[in-house]
């Protein structure tokens, strides 16, 4: 809590300090075309980062060094734009916006340029940063239950997968070796490492989700679709944001962000994200409770407008977790073919040993080994908007680091089995990106860039599988009493040293040409480049110092020493083509086909080994290539609503997936390429304003993913003894649900009064839905995880100038439902579940000015 | 109305006059202070009254105030109508001094200009292109053969209001980008967006020493007649002298050219002596003006000037 009060006191000190230079007051109201007042309209001044949203009396107030004349830009939801040429202020702006008959008016850089979502061809949600703090989705954990296309699976920080529409990353542990498939960027910064998923978000503008491949627009790894983040800018009209939350749990959260200009050219924001809450599970052996919170982030921003058509962001970011948790609680077991004496419950009996409980859901854990998910991860960028000719010269330069400093108790269990499993590590990575997005004729727009990214991953000193003095029992592979040499296994463990060198190139663009009045024929192509190096040597190390070759041998069987070098690289080229038919503002429909490549990956976790050698054959992940095609419509059915329907298909041709051994040397699995899988599905999305006081916001997608080929895959945990492989061709693929869906719906009041404050009372309730779903790459009827039902609702009084106050509630039924299932190391037949948080509920206050 | 009876009504006139200014003699030594504010682009021919009357009156000073939304402190009002709004006359109301034909324009680089200035913009176009119409009959809408972006006013404006009324619509349907200022910065601002299209009365759009069209800016013909046709006839917009005459020679059928009434009112309560001389002075006066800066004449009879000017000494008796 000190750090947390610290921190959140240091950074209002630092933000409050922010000068305040004079400005000229521009004031207004906005009206709709009856004249009622409009709350919550964005006034801003284009290009300069300088805005304001509208009281709920409809009024604003803008201050402006700017001199005249200058655009003013007026837009809300639901209505049609207006922009202001401002020649003369002598009275209070008086704006009428007319409605535009449906919620078109979101506007989002996904195309990169500033568009009407309604207006682009792309199967996209757009989450309003407002609405994902109010509804406390303040990470993408939280955020996916807003956007069922998403899903995100995180037994730690580093190994998190992010995945839109069942596709991205490799499910379970994570593999460092290999990209993730969906983007994850942040104002046009490529976050390479998954672990950046798990950060809260600091100041947050809007988040784009794009679903399918988008290589033609984005300059690294969207073959699955991209997290498209833009943070709140600078801006030369000083404001800002207080926020202090409290909950059960022991839940913190303060968040700070103010801004305004430093001089005539010059404006800064600073933003303060803290969260702490205490832990979820109790671990009875060492009387603490895991699974809390403990984070803090910072960012940065100086704005530099030397001209009008020049715009300069310098940002700096830093992220900080020190959570005691991601702590998994044993969730089942499961008799697997080896002999009897090689069941979990065999094993845990000979060593006396029993669960604190049987029901995961008792939230006792008594693991002996601390659990640890240090991270550090921030960076600094420089983005350069010039507006050349017709379009803009967007140049993003990018510097970032992540430092990961892990402990698990990867047997789940207070024995000492696998004592200590640490991957400490240090990533660095540069990324340029120049792009220019731009109009060549009136018919013609084109998005065309270069992008660079290069990435160094290297053990900090060394990752560690350590095992502890019951680990004997657990590895046991036959009946020799030679297993129960004192000391043998105790303290015996491998290093590993490794280092990734990773660099990718590309060249990308898209050409969108409008044929006649209502076709478009977007096609694009994508240019790739990738290398990866890997120096990897892992060293045996404690446990019995012995000569006796058969002990030496039952070592040998547990963890072995292993070096290899690789250097690969590929050069792939793909496409896309879209046709898209806007009839009207009300219907938009477009069809599109594209191939994509997810980068040749390597194996950093240890390669599988064949007669004692490396299966260096192994050490080579081919590239997935993408085949996708998918039909979209969106629509204005009648006033007020939009409905969107998408058809897709993706065929991926050597599918990167993982591949869970038994082998401990091989960190529990290495990476390998099915031979196909395809994702098919549709998605329902829809919006609804009612009276301008209602509205209601729901998702539906049937997804249905498979391995089309996929013959000699892992077997599943309950056929371990049994055959190694499996031909699972036509099984589901992991982390898809066939259902998943989303509700929301808002209720507001007309601008009231409370303490002297104008604003609206509201109450706010989401659903959100998802059917059961496979828990294993190689499907097992012991790893589904149930489908669960979440309801998070909030009621409050909220302004968009001063004080706003709410309470909260998350899975206010308190459901008991698991986020993921893990096979503990050694497949001994145990494994282990992720839960998901119980119900939580609290106030949060803010304040705006 | 014979000569006798002129002569008669202007004895009266000048009786009335002369007792009126009589009765609002003034203390030595107090400034003599006419203030005078309303729409802007009409403050050119004010000012040219101004000063013809200052030759005649160089103890009264006339001052323009400068108009905002808001109105500041003021004697005379000059503001701009829609013919309908004089058919009903209010006894110390409004009286109209001029008429102020609007016109669409462009920016004389757009492709929209180059078009359209040849082909003219009739009455189905300029409702689709310049007006928001949500039951617009989309199938039946015109198609511009080029793009545009239209500027409009923000704050209420009477040549947007005469505009609109023209063809059926209110200012604020008027689409596009809103203008914060005069009507001179919407025209200036039509220069700087060579996809601007716009509408402005002659007053802005003629330059008063060369008569023609200001550099930069195009006029996009409309069809006169209303005939659904642009004949040669028609073709009038090379001077603002022959706009003029052809708006003065279909005076009553000329329905489709926009044009407004620009009038003179007071403000509530007594009319200082000083007042009444500058305005009954301008209503004598003005008229010789009216061309000079891009006005077409009114129809305005005498006897509704003197009914006016006798309203208006009736106001103060009150």
């Amino acid at each position: 809590m000190s750090t947390l009060v610290r921190a959140f006191a240091a950074a209002m000190l630092l933000q409050l300090s922010l000068p305040a230079a004079a400005q000229q007051q521009l004031e207004g109201i906005v009206r709709d075309s009856d004249g009622t007042a409009l709350p919550g309209a964005t006034v801003a001044i284009p290009g300069t980062g300088n805005y304001t949203v509208t009281a709920p009396s409809g009024a604003f107030t803008l201050s402006s060094k700017q001199p005249v004349p200058y655009t003013l830009s007026v837009r809300l939801v639901g209505y049609k734009p207006v922009q202001v040429e401002v020649y003369e202020v002598t009275d209070p702006l008086e704006i009428t916006l007319h409605s535009d008959g449906f919620l078109s008016e979101v506007t989002v850089t996904a195309r990169r340029r500033s568009e009407s979502e309604r207006d682009i061809p792309i199967p996209i949600t757009v989450v309003g940063g407002v609405r994902a703090e109010d509804a406390g989705a303040f990470n993408v954990n939280r955020l996916k239950e807003m956007v069922p296309s998403v899903q995100l699976y995180s037994s730690n920080p580093r190994n998190t997968t992010l995945n839109i529409r069942g596709l991205g990353s490799t499910f379970g542990l994570t593999n460092d070796g290999i990209d993730p498939g969906v983007g994850f960027y942040v104002d046009g910064v490529y976050y390479a490492r998954p672990a950046a998923t798990t950060l809260d978000f600091i100041d947050v503008e809007r988040i784009e989700i794009l679903r399918g491949p988008q290589g033609t627009l984005f300059g690294k790894n969207t073959t699955a679709g991209a997290f498209n983040i833009t943070t709140r800018k600078p801006s030369f009209t000083p404001s800002g944001t207080f926020e202090l939350s409290f909950g059960n749990l022991g839940f913190v959260q303060a968040k700070s962000s103010v801004t305004g200009p430093l001089n005539k050219i010059m404006a800064a924001r600073f933003s303060f994200t803290g969260t702490q809450r205490d832990g979820t599970l109790y671990n009875v052996a060492r009387d603490e409770y895991v699974n809390d919170m403990n984070n803090l982030g910072v960012r940065g921003q100086l704005l530099i407008a030397p001209k009008e058509n020049i715009e300069i962001t310098l940002a700096a970011d830093a992220s900080r977790q020190r959570p005691n948790g991601y702590a998994q609680v044993v969730a089942g077991v499961v008799t697997t073919q080896r002999p009897a004496y090689r069941q979990f419950n065999a094993i845990v009996e000979d060593l006396n040993y029993q669960l604190p409980s049987l029901d995961p859901f008792d939230r006792k854990i008594d693991h002996d080994t601390p659990w640890r998910s240090d991270q550090d991860l921030g960076g600094v960028s420089l983005n350069v908007e010039w507006q050349l000719g017709r379009g803009t010269l967007t140049s993003t330069s990018a510097w970032r680091y992540w430092n990961w400093n892990p402990s698990n108790d990867r047997d789940f269990t207070g024995l000492q089995a696998l004592a200590l499993s640490q991957a400490p590590s240090k990533h660095y990575q540069w990324s340029q990106e120049v792009r220019y997005s731009g109009t060549l004729n009136q018919r013609m727009n084109v998005v065309g860039g270069i992008y660079l990214l290069d990435q160094s991953l290297k053990t900090d000193p060394y990752h560690t599988e350590e095992s502890g003095a019951d680990q004997w029992r657990f590895s046991q592979s036959n009946t020799s009493d030679l297993w129960q040499t004192p000391g043998l296994l105790d303290g015996y463990g491998i290093r590993t040293f490794s280092t990734l060198d990773a660099f990718g190139a590309a060249a990308f663009g898209q050409l969108d040409w409008s044929i006649g009045e209502k076709f478009h024929l977007m096609p694009g192509v994508r240019l790739n480049y990738d290398r990866k190096q890997v120096d990897y040597d892992r060293q045996t190390y404690g446990g019995l110092d012995t000569d006796d070759p058969q002990l030496i041998a039952i070592k040998e069987s547990v963890y072995s020493g292993q070096s290899f070098t690789t250097d690969v690289s590929k050069t792939t080229f793909s496409g896309q083509v879209t046709l898209s038919f806007k009839e009207s503002s009300r219907l938009n429909a477009f069809a599109t086909y594209a191939t994509n490549y997810k980068p040749v990956g390597v194996n950093l976790g240890g390669l599988p080994t064949s007669g004692g050698q490396p299966m260096l054959a192994l050490a080579e992940v081919k590239p997935e290539y993408v085949q996708h095609a998918e039909v979209g419509v969106k629509t204005v059915p009648v006033a007020g609503a939009t409905a969107d329907l998408t058809v897709f298909n993706t065929s991926i041709k050597d599918y990167q997936t993982l591949v869970l051994n038994s082998q401990l040397g091989v960190n529990r699995g290495y990476l390998a390429n099915a031979e196909s899988v395809r994702v098919t599905g549709v998605e329902l999305e829809g919006s609804w304003r009612l009276e301008k006081r209602l509205d209601v916001r729901a998702n539906i997608t049937w997804v249905d993913g498979r391995y089309v080929e996929f013959k000699e895959a892992p077997s599943p945990l309950e056929d371990t003894g049994g055959e190694p492989f499996k031909d699972i061709s036509g099984e589901v693929l992991p982390g898809i649900s066939k259902w998943a869906g989303s509700l929301s719906a808002e209720l507001s009041s007309n601008a009231t009064h409370m303490l002297g404050l104008e604003g609206n009372l509201f109450f706010a309730a989401d659903v959100y839905y998802r059917s059961s779903f496979s828990s294993s790459p190689t499907p097992s009827p012991y790893l589904m995880v149930d489908g669960y039902e979440l309801v998070n609702a909030r009621a409050g009084f909220r302004t968009t100038r001063g004080l706003s106050i709410f309470v909260w509630t998350r899975n206010a039924f308190s459901k008991n439902y698991f986020e993921q299932l893990l096979v503990a190391a050694g497949n001994a037949g145990h494994y282990a579940g992720v839960l998901g948080d119980p119900r939580t509920f609290g106030i949060t206050s803010r304040y705006n000015f | 109305m014979n000569n006798a009876n002129k002569l008669k009504a202007l004895l009266i006139l000048g009786i009335t006059v002369g007792a009126v200014v009589s009765l609002w003699a003034q203390h030595p030594g107090t400034p003599r202070v006419v203030r005078i504010t309303g729409t802007r682009f009409s403050y050119p021919l004010l000012q040219s009254c101004i000063d013809s009357f200052a030759i005649h009156y160089p103890d009264i000073q006339v001052i323009i105030e400068q108009r905002s939304s808001t109105d500041p402190d003021y004697d005379i009002l000059i503001d701009g109508k829609l013919p309908n709004d004089l058919k009903q006359p209010v006894a110390g109301g409004p009286i109209s001094i001029a008429l102020f034909p609007v016109l669409p324009i462009a920016n004389a680089g757009s492709s929209f200009a180059k078009f359209y200035s040849q082909t003219g913009v009739k009455r189905e176009l300029i409702s689709t292109i310049y007006f928001h119409n949500p039951f617009a009959d989309r199938k039946r809408a015109v198609k511009p053969k080029a793009p545009f972006t239209v500027y409009t006013r923000l704050q209420a404006a009477p040549a947007a209001q005469v505009f609109a009324a023209h063809y059926g619509f209110k200012q604020a349907d008027i689409s596009g980008k809103q203008v914060a200022g005069s009507d001179e910065h919407q025209v200036k601002a039509v220069l700087r967006d060579t996809a601007a299209i716009s509408y402005a009365p002659l007053a802005l759009i003629y330059n008063p020493t060369s008569r023609r069209v200001r550099e930069g800016l195009a006029i996009l013909p409309v069809d006169a007649d209303d005939n659904g046709k642009l004949s040669d006839q028609e073709r009038i917009y090379d001077t603002v002298d022959d706009v003029i005459r052809y708006f003065e020679q279909h005076a009553g059928n000329s329905a489709s050219i926009p044009a407004g009434a620009l009038v003179l009112n007071v403000k509530d309560g007594p009319v200082s002596p000083d007042t009444f001389v500058f305005i009954q002075w301008m209503l004598q006066h003005i008229e010789k003006n009216l061309h000079d800066f891009g006005f077409v004449a009114t129809q305005t009879l005498p006897q509704q000037r003197d009914s006016f000017l006798n309203s208006i000494i009736s106001l103060h008796k009150q």
